[in-house]
C-alpha cells in the first residue's frame, strides 16, 4: 500500500512542482511545497496503519472542560 | 476579479445550508419537537445573517481575511485568518466523513472509508481550483434538482405519514428544545459564516442582505419541511436513526413498482455534500493564499483536498463518535468561529467606517 502512496506521490510532485519551478514562482512553491510534506506523511502514515491522532479529542476535552458533560 | 450574480450566490449557499442536514436532520434529540427547534435555530439566525452581511456591505469586495487584517491590523487579522482557515478545513473534513460514514452504511459495506473519501475529494479539488464561478453555475442547475427531488419524494410518501406523530407538542420542555434549537442555529445555518470568504465576488453593496436572508429563509422552509416530514413517517423513533431522511424515505411503497426510493434522497445529499465541502476547501484554500500572501490560491488547493479527505479520515474512531461530536461537542466549538468573531469584526468594522465617515465630512468642510 504504502508502495502505491509514494509512487502516486511522485507523480503528483512532477505534476505540481515543474510548473512552478519553470515560472520561477518561488512563495508558490514553498508553500505548496510545505503542504506536501504535510499532506504525505499523513498519507503514508495511513497506508502503513499508524493511528494519527485526532484533534476531535483535545478539542472535546477543552469544551467539556469549559461547559461540562 | 470574479463575479457572481445573486441567483448563483443564493443557490449556492441554499446547497451548502442543506449540506450534511439534508440526511442528518437538525434540531436532534427533542425528537417530534425537532421541527420546533429547526425554527428556533432559523430565528435565532437571523440577526447573524444581517451582521454577517453588514460586515460584506461596510468592505464590499473584500473578503473575511482581507476584512480582518483591514480592521484588527496585521498580526491579530492574520491569526483571525488562521484560525477560519482551520475553521474551514475541519468543517469541510466533517462533512466530508459524514457522508463517507453514509455511504458505507448504506451502499458501499465493503469498501474501505479512505478510498471513498479520496474519491469524493477529487471532484471538489476540481470544483474548488476552478472557482467560485463554476461552483455557482453547477449550483443553478443542481439546486431545482435537489428541490425536485425533495418536492417529489415528500408527495409520494404522503401514505406513509402519520399526522398525529407530531403530538405532543413541547413534551421535551423549553430548556431541551432551546439545546436543540441552538444546535439547529450553529449546524447548519450559522456555518454561513464561511461565506465571508466568497461574497467579496458579489456584484454590487445590498447582494449580501439579499443573498443571506433569502438562502437562510429558502434552506430553512426546506429543512423544516424535511424534519416534519420525517417526524410524520418515523415518528418518535426519529432519533434512532443516524440518517432519518434516508430511513423515511425508505419506506415508500406506492404499489409493486415504485418502492425503496432512498436512492434519490442520496443523489441529493451527494449533491449538496458537494458544494458544501468545494466550499469549505475553497475557503481555506483563500486562507491559506491570504496567510502567505500567494497571487493565486489555486495552488494549495490539491494538497489542502488531500489533507482534507486525510483528516476527514482519522477525526473520528467510529460512526457513534460522530454523531457525539455532532451534537454534543459542535455547537460550543463553534460559537468562536460563528458568533464572536463576527461580532468583533462588525464592532470594530463599524467603529472604523463611522470614523472615516467623519473625517471625510471634516476634510470637506476644511
Amino acid at each position: 500500500m504504502f508502495v502505491l502512496v509514494i509512487a502516486g506521490y511522485v507523480l503528483l510532485g512532477i505534476y505540481e512542482f515543474v510548473p512552478l519551478n519553470k515560472e520561477k514562482r518561488w512563495k508558490e512553491f514553498y508553500v505548496n511545497l510545505a503542504l506536501y510534506l504535510v499532506s504525505f506523511v499523513m498519507a503514508f502514515m495511513i497506508s502503513v496503519n499508524v493511528k494519527v491522532p485526532s484533534p476531535a479529542k483535545p478539542i472535546e476535552e477543552v469544551i467539556y472542560s469549559i461547559f461540562g458533560r | 476579479m470574479v463575479k457572481i450574480t445573486d441567483k448563483e450566490a443564493i443557490c449556492i449557499m441554499v446547497l451548502f445550508l442543506l449540506g450534511s442536514s439534508i440526511v442528518i436532520g437538525m434540531g436532534t434529540g427533542v425528537k417530534n419537537d425537532a421541527w420546533i427547534a429547526g425554527l428556533l435555530g432559523l430565528v435565532l439566525f437571523i440577526p447573524f445573517a444581517f451582521v454577517y452581511a453588514r460586515i460584506q456591505s461596510i468592505y464590499e469586495g473584500r473578503d473575511l481575511f482581507e476584512i480582518s487584517k483591514l480592521v484588527f491590523g496585521k498580526i491579530p487579522g492574520t491569526i483571525i485568518t488562521v484560525l477560519y482557515t482551520w475553521y474551514s478545513l475541519h468543517l469541510g473534513a466533517m462533512v466530508l466523513r459524514n457522508f463517507g460514514e453514509f455511504v458505507t452504511i448504506t451502499a458501499l459495506y465493503d469498501t474501505p472509508l479512505i478510498v471513498i473519501l479520496l474519491s469524493f475529494s477529487v471532484i471538489i479539488i476540481a470544483a474548488a481550483r476552478s472557482g467560485i464561478e463554476v461552483i455557482g453555475r453547477i449550483s443553478t442547475y443542481a439546486l431545482p434538482l435537489v428541490i425536485f427531488i425533495l418536492i417529489f419524494m415528500e408527495v409520494i410518501s404522503i401514505r406513509q405519514m402519520k399526522f398525529n406523530y407530531i403530538k405532543p407538542v413541547f413534551v421535551s420542555g423549553f430548556q431541551r428544545i432551546a439545546a436543540a434549537g441552538f444546535s439547529a442555529f450553529s449546524f447548519p445555518f450559522a456555518e454561513s459564516v464561511l461565506f465571508l470568504g466568497v461574497f467579496y465576488s458579489l456584484k454590487s453593496k445590498n447582494s449580501p442582505y439579499k443573498v443571506i436572508v433569502t438562502g437562510t429563509l429558502i434552506s430553512g422552509a426546506i429543512l423544516i419541511t424535511l424534519t416534519l416530514v420525517n417526524i410524520f413517517i418515523l415518528g418518535p423513533m426519529v432519533d434512532d436513526f443516524y440518517f432519518p431522511s434516508y430511513s423515511s424515505f425508505g419506506r415508500i411503497q406506492i404499489g409493486n413498482f415504485l418502492q425503496k426510493m432512498e436512492g434519490m434522497i442520496s443523489v441529493s445529499y451527494a449533491i449538496t455534500c458537494f458544494i458544501k465541502t468545494s466550499i469549505c476547501l475553497f475557503v481555506a484554500c483563500k486562507g491559506i493564499a491570504s496567510v502567505f500572501g500567494l497571487d493565486d490560491y489555486g495552488v494549495a488547493a490539491i494538497q489542502t483536498g488531500l489533507i482534507m479527505a486525510y483528516f476527514a479520515f482519522i477525526v473520528y474512531e467510529n460512526t457513534v463518535e460522530m454523531v457525539n461530536w455532532a451534537l454534543k461537542v459542535y455547537s460550543y466549538y463553534a460559537v468562536p468561529f460563528q458568533i464572536l468573531f463576527p461580532l468583533l469584526v462588525w464592532v470594530a468594522a463599524e467603529i472604523k467606517n463611522r470614523g472615516k465617515g467623519k473625517h471625510g465630512r471634516r476634510a470637506d468642510k476644511k
